[in-house]
């Protein structure tokens, strides 16, 4: 169960980077000739800084260790903190928003707007707290006798 | 015992201004309620704000909880968030159109290079420093 966990962590990791810089690295954000440079400049660290610690975490899930806790808790920590303001931050703070383009039709279900970002948001979160519920799991099955 | 000491202090150093300092200096009218970037320019300037502060306090804890400040493992990571957040700030330079700065809201050079940068140097060199004392007299002990 370890290793699905190990796993499915890995791969939260590596689409949670992948997708981020794919969607971000071209016109709709980077270089979007809208766009203040400083503002993509912040953009540019942002998604340097998710790659980083995509790439660290990686590091700690796969290293040999005798305490693999805090790699494990990391490796979960690194998406869902990357993913959780998708869930507030338009709440927080007023003149924000999810759409990179303001004229984007969106996709309207049940009466509910769906935002692509929203979504894979909220599948990289629960595949991320799954993969650290099935490590938590696997700890149990060690110390039970 | 002193030296260890002396470098948890500097990892925390670097660690508090990881969350702090881009509060200090993005959470205002030139970043994150600037009128002339877009709005979601601005979702992504909050959300790194946001995360940036979560880390700083999960490297605290890190550094400073008796469950995991004896880990080398928690050290070497409580060292790696800052370093890798003002880190990105270099190589995102050569990243063409964009800059450190935008028109109208210039920061004071010192020697023709940005002042900010001078700080970001600093955060990764008191954080670097932090953890080689802390290393230093891990070393020692074994």
């Amino acid at each position: 169960m370890r290793k699905i966990s190990r796993i499915l962590l890995s791969v939260v990791l590596v689409s949670t980077a992948v997708v981020s810089v794919a969607v971000d690295w071209n016109a709709s954000h980077i270089f979007n000739p809208e766009w203040h440079p400083h503002a993509k400049f912040h953009d540019v660290v942002m998604l340097w800084l998710l790659s980083g610690c995509s790439i660290m975490a990686l590091w700690l899930l796969w290293r040999r260790s005798a305490e693999p806790a805090i790699a494990y808790t990391v490796a979960m920590l690194v998406p869902v903190i990357f993913w959780s303001p998708f869930f507030f931050t338009t709440l927080l703070v007023p003149g924000t928003s999810l759409k990179a383009d303001p004229k984007e039709a969106l996709p309207v279900l049940a009466g509910i707007t769906i935002y692509p970002n929203v979504a894979i948001a909220t599948i990289s979160v629960i595949l991320a707290l799954i993969g650290y519920g099935l490590y938590r799991a696997s700890n149990s099955e060690v110390r039970e006798p | 015992m002193r030296t260890q000491r002396i470098g948890r202090v500097l990892l925390s150093l670097g660690a508090f201004c990881t969350g702090f300092f881009p509060v200090a200096a993005d959470w205002n009218t030139q970043h994150t309620f600037s009128p002339g970037w877009s709005p979601h320019a601005r979702y992504h300037g909050f959300a790194t704000i946001i995360a940036e502060i979560i880390w700083s306090i999960i490297a605290l804890w890190l550094l400073w909880s008796p469950a995991t400040k004896n880990n080398s493992l928690s050290i070497k990571f409580a060292a790696l968030i800052p370093i890798v957040y003002w880190g990105a700030f270099f190589p995102a330079l050569f990243v063409p159109t964009i800059a450190l700065e935008d028109k109208g809201f210039e920061i004071t050079h010192f020697f023709g290079i940005p002042g900010n940068l001078f700080f970001i140097a600093g955060f990764i060199i008191i954080t670097a420093l932090g953890y080689w004392l802390y290393q230093h007299i891990d070393r020692e002990k074994n």
